[in-house]
This record gives structure tokens, C-alpha cells and sequence, in this order.
């Protein structure tokens, strides 16, 4: 096992002094992970070069063309899903660092030893252990070796006659002792390839790289408010795209509201609580970030939003009120009238309300009678997360920043390369920043308009069909938007969304089941693939395509491009398509 | 002589740190500094503060004139007295700024401190101008002042002095086109 231990001795003590090159996956917690491993790296005077990747091939020029840069790389949500020595040939010195939130691990990988180190949640060490087959059960140190052996002895051998070999194999065939071998062998095979079926069946994610990173920065005492926040962000990012669950989410809330409470410890305004008249000053400089833990309404950036807006592109809430329907807008009309908010209150944004409406908001919709008459619960309409003040700007919670970040990097207008998505991402991230940020969030406002626009599309002409074990949907060829949806991030979003609201329209058990595959045509010759899970109110991230997409591709011999790190998004030949899903259909039964 | 050369010496006076790691004393040319032991208080140069609080290597200790009462009691001295009063220190203004951009945790009720510290620094600016305009109204020829800081002295300079001399410029020029 090379799981790190100690991350702070055998990561960051190993690499002072040294040069490093990090790879950086283009993703909201990878960049954070980023910003919160750049801050010790500077603590260190660590001297680094940085690229940001997306996809497979990417990350092979990139190492191609830097390797001589450094020996000690560092991955960043990229790469340990692929066997990275077999891919990339390094040179032995290399050493490379993993530190990535998607499993399952390349078995390859976790049992080098040598040249690859992977760093995970330091308490979590045990589970992902147990997640990795034993060593025993999937190599064979005999066999290696003797193949080794046979071929140097083959390598010998070619210059004499061949009789000799085929002597031996004769002498073999008939040797009880060999036969007994070679079964015993055959059993093992079998068995290995069971449980390697079984490890790479699902893909799926663990606890976010921001996270452990923030775990290792406080372990070396070198954490504070803002990396806190940064990891909050990395979080909320995963949240956000389905990567964990609402449970897991809300463990590491917990886990992190109690370094949330270390960080922005108040003195108590009164040990007592008798009524001094004057509360206590807060010490802190209002320039100081400070963060605090807030059951918020599951509405997306409703602080830069007004409520109506708000509603329609929440994907929860949408598909409570069935919002793609006539009848739909006129209950979210009746559900604001139930909360006793006019409507020209509601399409002001929120921020501007008055205030006697905005109070009110959070409480009304948690009331009795109206999430009887609506039929929701409080994990529903609320939803914990952080939320953040520094300066004298309005207050942002995590998911305003995560969506404005994600934003930015999967923004498609504009001639802008992976590095000036990368860096302009990162000012985001920056709190000083705050044109970038108001930027983000617009852009953000914006794809949540084109998708839910499309999702308006999907339902109005009936394109979200059932193909056998799951659902499709077609995007139009030649559509402007059709760049932006395939993004890798959008064109998932987009896939969940299009499951969740035709689960929300459609009645019938079957298709409670059922997973949902997004074709989007990239150019004349390829299309975009993308799959998700069948939608669940818990435990609805394991991913089981990539595994699929793989079968029906050998099946059919397609054409396809497994691009991306996540391997439910696939580039496929347009001549290829309608055979390779085909094949997939079989494939899924 | 600009305002950021003013900052930089003022980043060699003394301020305590407490360090959290431990490290040899080690020879500078301005004088020996350190040895370092976790928790334990240590006189280093601003710049050097500055520097391992930006890496988290320590915490600042706020010098003692930089609290609220302090620089209140500061502020009304220099309110009712007529001439300039001392400041707690040669680089006041330089030291605080400095501290607020890099650690306002380390300074207790750090917007009240940046505001006390304004105030104070533009009631003397105020004080040093009017003073100014009496001594060139007055036509003295030297004028003695005292505790003024470098930066004061050297927020006024450019003015003051070009001022004097297109004064003088004036007079010397004014009788000849008299005559």
C-alpha cells in the first residue's frame, strides 16, 4: 500500500528544498486544493510550476513536454484512475504525488510503491485500504517472476534449436505437480478477475482533495480562514455536481464546522447572558474573512437572484412545482401567496426586498402548513453550508462561489484557453477579487438559464425516451448552445437535470430506476456521451457507464474516445453511434 | 525620499513575535536575531515579522501602544495641546499600517485602532499645516518643531520647501522690477 501516512513527513517534508511540477485538473476543488497547496508550498519557499489539464491526452503532452522540469509531481484530481507509469514511461527518479477525490484507484498505482504515492484523508485511511483489493488476490509475485525467467530463457534459447523447448513443455504437460499448478493458477485467475470486475464496476468519488489538503495544513499548524474556506468551497463543489451524497455532505460539514468554530471564536458577548447593554465589540478587523455555519434555503445564489428566479432554476424545487408545466407556474404563484409574498416583491431581487419580506422568508417556508400543503421536509427546503463576510460586501455562502467559479471555467464565450479559464477562475477565488466574482456569478445565472431552457425543450417535445434499461436524450445538431453543453461538468448537470424532471413528470415505477444518458454532437464526426446514475434521493453517485461504455465499445469496435478522467463522459464517431448504443443496450441488461 | 522608503525604515524597528518553530540565532549585519523557541517572545525587525507571519511561522505580539485606550489618550493629549506632542513611536503610522495589511488578528479591535491611528495622524497633519501657513505668513526665517515624524516631516517637505523658495524666487525679484 502506498497510501501516505503521515502526509505532513512524507509529502511536504520530502519536497522542500525541491522543484515541483503540479498538474491541476480543471475543476472547482481541484482549484481549490490548488490555492490551499500554493499557500504552503509558499510557506515552504517551495519553488512549482503549475498546469491546468482537463482531460487524459492533455495530461500526457503537458508531463512530455515539462518532465525535465522537476522530479517531484504533484496530481491534482487527475490521474489516479489511469496506471501513470505504464502511460506516461517515467524516468525512476520521478516521483509522483496523487491526491484525487475519484476511485477507483488503479490498483497499479496504490500498489507501486516506489515511484507513486497517494495521499488521502489521514482518518480515513483504513476505509480506503479495505476499498483496494489485496495484493495477493490480484498479482502474482510467482508468476511475474517466472515469465520474467521464461523470458530470458527465451531470449537465450532463440539462438539455439528449438528442441530443447519444446522438450520441456512436453516434460511439463505430464507432471502431476504442474497440472495441479496450473489449475490452482486457473482458479486464481478467475477469481482475480471477479474481484477486479467488482472494483472497477463503479466509478465514484471520496472525500474532496480540498479537504485532505486542508487536513494536511492543519496538521503542519499552517491553516487558517482562508484555506478553511477554500476546502469549504472544494466541499460544496461536490455536492453541487453529485460527486457525494447529501449524508456524506453533511458529515463533513460537521466535520468542518468544528475548525470553522476554532478559526472565528468569539469571546461570549456574557458568560452569563445577563443583559450587558453594550455587547461586546467584535474584536476582529472587519477586513478579516469570517466565516460562520447556516442552515440556508436550497435555492441556488438566491442572494444575487430574486426568489422567483431563484425557485425556477433550483432543480429541487423545479421539480417539486413540475415548473415546465402551465399548471406548474400557477402553483408557484399559489405557493408565494401561501407565504403572503407579493409578486412584485418576489421578481425584485433579493437582495433589494424589503426587509420585513426577506425575515419572514426563511422562516414561512418551513412552517407547518405549508410544507404539509407542498409535501416537503426540512432537509428539503434547507440545506447547511457556510457562509462567508469579509469587508463591508454583501455576505456569500459557499455555493454562490462554487457555482460562480464553475462558471467561469466551463464558459464557452469568448476565444479563452484552458490557462486563461484556469487563472481567471482562480482571481475568483480570491477575495479581493470581487469584479471576478460578480462576473462568475452572472455567468453562472446564465447556464443555469440556457439549461434550464433546454430541460424546457426535452419536455415540451417528449425527446427524454426509454431505451431499454435506461433513458436517452438527444441534443440537436448544429445548435449554437451545443459547445456549452458539452462541457464536462454542464453536460452532466444537464443529464441530471433532464432525469430528475422527467422522474418529477412521469409516473411508473420503472423508470424510478432508470439511468440517463445525454448525447450532445460536438462536430460532424463526433458526439458527446454523457451518463449518469439513476437519480436517488441518497446514494446517487456511484456511476456504473464507465464500465458499460467500455463493453459496448470492444463489443462493436466504435470509435471512441475515453477523453476525460471520469469515464462516463465519452467522445464517440458519429458512424458509430447508433450500433454502439446498441450494444450498450445489451450490455445494461 | 518617498513615502516607501520611509516603510522600509521603519520596517527595521523591533517588534516581539512568538514563534512557533525553533531555530538557531542567526548574524545579521543590523545585529544578531533569534534564537527562535516555540512560545517563547522574541525581538525581530518588522520586515522579519512580516515575513514569518506570512508563512504562519508566528504570531504578533501587539506593541502596547496599539490598543484602543492607548491611542485614545494619545489622541486627546495631542487635541488639547497647543504644539506637537511625542508618539509612542518614531514610525507610528508606518508600524500600524503595516501590521493591519499583514495580521489585523494579531491586533485586538483592529478597526478601531486604524481609525484612532487616521485620526491622530490627520489631526497633526492639520496642526502642521496651519503651523506652516503662520510661518510663511510670518515671514521667519527658521521655525523650531518638535516630535514630528519622519513621515510627516516628509509629507510636507516637497511643498514646504519648493514653497520657500519660489518665495524667496519672488522677493528677490519683486524690488528690482520696483526700481
Amino acid at each position: 500500500m502506498v497510501f501516505i501516512k503521515d502526509a505532513k513527513k512524507e509529502f511536504l517534508d520530502q519536497i522542500i528544498n525541491k522543484r515541483v511540477l503540479v498538474f491541476v485538473h480543471l475543476d472547482v476543488d481541484a482549484l481549490c486544493s490548488w490555492k490551499i497547496l500554493q499557500h504552503l508550498l509558499h510557506c515552504e519557499h517551495i519553488l512549482y510550476s503549475v498546469i491546468p489539464i482537463n482531460s487524459k491526452q492533455a495530461l500526457e503532452d503537458a508531463y512530455n513536454q515539462h518532465k525535465q522540469v522537476a522530479n517531484n509531481i504533484i496530481l491534482i484530481n487527475c490521474g489516479a484512475t489511469l496506471d501513470l507509469v505504464e502511460i506516461l514511461q517515467p524516468p525512476e527518479e520521478t516521483i509522483f504525488y496523487l491526491i484525487d477525490s475519484l476511485r477507483p484507484l488503479e490498483v497499479r498505482n496504490v500498489y507501486n510503491g516506489i515511484q507513486i504515492k497517494i495521499i488521502v484523508l489521514q482518518n480515513e485511511l483504513g476505509i480506503e485500504q479495505k476499498l483496494v483489493p489485496e495484493y495477493e488476490d490480484i498479482f502474482d509475485e510467482e508468476e511475474e517472476n517466472d515469465e520474467e525467467n521464461e523470458e530470458e530463457e527465451d531470449g537465450d534459447e532463440n539462438l539455439d534449436e528449438e528442441e530443447p523447448e519444446r522438450n520441456r513443455s512436453k516434460r511439463k504437460r505430464f507432471d502431476p505437480e504442474y497440472l495441479e499448478k496450473m489449475h490452482a493458477k486457473r482458479e486464481w485467475e478467475s477469481k482475480r478477475s471477479k474481484i477486479l470486475f467488482e472494483y472497477y464496476k463503479y466509478t465514484y468519488h471520496r472525500c474532496s482533495s480540498s479537504l485532505v489538503l486542508f487536513d494536511l495544513a492543519w496538521k503542519s499548524a499552517k491553516d487558517n480562514n482562508d484555506l478553511l474556506w477554500w476546502s469549504i468551497i472544494g466541499l460544496t463543489e461536490q455536492l453541487i455536481n453529485c460527486k457525494i451524497d447529501r449524508d456524506i455532505y453533511t458529515r463533513y460539514v460537521v466535520e468542518l464546522n468544528s475548525h470553522v468554530l476554532r478559526h472565528n471564536h468569539r469571546p461570549a458577548v456574557n458568560a452569563l447572558g445577563t443583559s450587558n447593554t453594550n455587547p461586546a465589540p467584535d474584536d476582529v478587523s472587519i477586513n478579516c474573512l469570517k466565516i460562520s455555519h447556516l442552515d440556508d434555503l436550497n435555492m441556488v445564489l438566491l442572494r444575487h437572484w430574486s426568489i422567483l428566479e431563484s425557485i425556477y432554476h433550483s432543480i429541487d424545487l423545479a421539480c417539486l412545482f413540475k415548473m415546465w408545466t402551465n399548471k406548474g407556474k400557477k402553483k408557484l404563484n399559489e405557493f408565494l401567496a401561501d407565504l403572503g409574498l407579493p409578486l412584485n416583491e418576489c421578481k425584485q431581487k433579493f437582495a433589494y426586498m424589503d426587509s420585513s419580506f426577506k425575515n419572514d422568508f426563511k422562516m414561512l417556508v418551513a412552517s407547518e402548513n405549508i410544507k404539509e400543503k407542498y409535501r416537503y421536509d426540512e432537509n428539503f427546503i434547507y440545506l447547511s453550508t457556510f457562509i462567508a463576510s469579509f469587508g463591508y460586501t454583501n455576505k456569500l455562502t459557499a455555493f454562490d462561489m462554487a457555482y460562480a467559479v464553475e462558471a467561469l471555467m466551463e464558459n464557452v464565450d469568448g476565444e479563452k484557453n484552458l490557462s486563461d479559464k484556469f487563472i481567471e477562475a482562480l482571481n475568483c477565488l480570491n477575495r479581493e477579487n470581487l469584479k471576478a466574482l460578480e462576473c462568475g456569478i452572472e455567468t453562472a445565472k446564465n447556464h443555469l438559464k440556457k439549461i434550464y431552457q433546454q430541460i424546457q425543450n426535452f419536455i415540451d417535445m417528449n425527446q427524454i425516451v426509454a431505451s431499454g434499461p435506461f433513458l436517452q436524450v438527444f441534443l440537436e445538431e448544429g445548435s449554437n448552445e451545443n459547445p456549452f453543453f458539452s462541457q464536462i461538468f454542464t453536460s452532466k448537470k444537464l443529464a441530471r437535470f433532464a432525469l430528475q424532471s422527467y422522474l418529477a413528470l412521469t409516473k411508473g415505477k420503472k423508470v424510478r430506476n432508470m439511468p440517463l444518458i445525454v448525447c450532445i454532437p460536438l462536430n460532424e464526426s463526433n458526439t458527446l456521451i454523457a451518463g449518469v446514475p439513476p437519480y436517488r434521493a441518497t446514494n446517487n453517485t456511484e456511476n456504473c457507464f464507465g464500465l458499460a461504455f467500455d463493453e459496448a465499445a470492444e463489443k462493436t469496435k466504435s470509435r471512441v474516445n475515453f477523453s476525460y478522467f471520469d469515464t462516463s463522459i465519452i467522445e464517440i464517431n458519429n458512424e458509430d453511434k447508433s450500433k454502439f448504443l446498441d450494444a450498450l443496450v445489451a450490455v445494461m441488461q | 525620499m518617498d513615502n516607501e522608503e520611509v516603510e522600509f525604515i521603519a520596517e527595521n524597528e523591533l517588534i516581539t513575535i512568538i514563534p512557533n518553530f525553533q531555530y538557531k540565532t542567526f548574524y545579521l549585519i543590523g545585529g544578531d536575531i533569534g534564537p527562535f523557541e516555540p512560545s517563547v517572545p522574541t525581538q525581530v525587525p518588522l520586515w522579519l515579522a512580516v515575513h514569518f507571519r506570512q508563512r504562519q511561522k508566528c504570531r504578533i505580539e501587539c506593541p502596547s501602544w496599539i490598543s484602543v485606550e492607548k491611542l485614545e489618550e494619545i489622541m486627546n493629549n495631542e487635541k488639547s495641546s497647543e504644539l506637537f506632542t511625542q508618539m509612542p513611536n518614531a514610525h507610528y503610522m508606518e508600524i500600524t499600517n503595516v501590521l493591519l495589511n499583514c495580521a489585523p488578528q494579531d491586533i485586538p479591535r483592529a478597526d478601531e485602532v486604524k481609525t484612532l491611528i487616521k485620526d491622530i495622524w490627520d489631526l497633526r497633519i492639520a496642526k502642521l499645516r496651519s503651523s506652516m501657513n503662520e510661518f510663511i505668513k510670518s515671514e521667519s526665517l527658521h521655525a523650531k518643531v518638535n516630535n514630528l515624524t519622519l513621515l510627516e516631516i516628509n509629507t510636507v517637505r516637497n511643498l514646504l520647501t519648493k514653497t520657500l523658495k519660489e518665495l524667496h524666487n519672488l522677493k528677490q525679484h519683486v524690488p528690482v522690477t520696483d526700481e
